[in-house]
């Protein structure tokens, strides 16, 4: 797999995961620091997140660059615990070792 | 006669909302290759790729369909818990792998295939939450 196109695949989970934190932090503020702090940053990445997924698309299949956005979860689930303590369970190591079983399955040895 | 807490709010029923599930993976499919049409379109005119893309029509037609999802997605959530309803949604992934198959040639092989499987069912068991 071509790195060019791992690159941009990283770009839109980092921007998908810092998107669905920065969602989460803006739950219980209100008003302009809600905008201005976290929601409109939100949108930011969303916008940064489609022009790289567009630009992913260019250069590799979308049945293969689908699935491999499932690794979103995995960083979504881990930075949450990190950052805002939500609890990462049993059941969720289990389906964190699952995706990431999954992604190096498609990923590894393809030239 | 005592009235308990719950009977104030609609309880989810256990039935699935299999109509709106059909619809939302529908949904969902359609946008994903409606984003590959335009990338792949906006990569053969030439130009700076950007300007092509948002010149597509496959584009706006896929931004419109954005609001459709949230309404149709809000539908199923008012109807069953959300830790049902999200290990669900993966099912979209593989709809997506079949159509790309279909209709853009894609080979995707038995070992995307199996990968694909295990993140789906990975997306999934994170889904459903702690335990």
């Amino acid at each position: 797999m071509a790195a060019s196109a791992l690159a941009l695949l990283a770009g839109c989970i980092a921007c998908e995961t810092a998107e669905q934190l920065l969602y989460r932090g803006s739950t219980g503020r209100a008003g302009l620091r809600k905008f201005g702090e976290f929601l409109a940053p939100a949108i930011a990445f969303h916008l940064i997140r489609i022009s790289l997924w567009l630009w992913l698309l260019r250069r590799m299949p979308l049945g293969i660059a689908l699935p491999l956005t499932g690794l979103t979860s995995v960083t979504i689930a881990l930075a949450a615990g990190w950052i805002y303590h939500e609890q990462v369970g049993r059941r969720r190591w289990v389906g964190i070792g699952l995706v990431l079983a999954g992604f190096v399955t498609i990923t590894a040895f393809r030239s | 006669m005592e009235l308990q807490p719950t009977q104030f709010r609609p309880t989810p029923s256990r039935r699935l909302p299999l109509a709106f599930f059909c619809i939302l993976t529908l949904l969902d499919t359609t946008v994903f290759v409606l984003d590959k049409m335009a990338s792949q379109h906006a990569s053969i005119v030439g130009g700076p790729f950007y300007l092509r893309v948002i010149t597509q029509p496959w584009i706006w037609l896929a931004f419109t369909l954005g609001p459709l999802q949230l309404f149709t997605w809000t539908k199923i959530l008012k109807r069953i818990d959300l830790s049902l309803a999200y290990p669900l949604t993966t099912i979209s992934y593989l709809a997506t792998m079949l159509v790309s198959q279909l209709v853009f040639k894609e080979s995707l092989g038995p070992r995307v295939w199996a990968g694909a499987i295990l993140i789906s069912v990975g997306v999934a068991v994170l889904g459903r939450g702690q335990d």
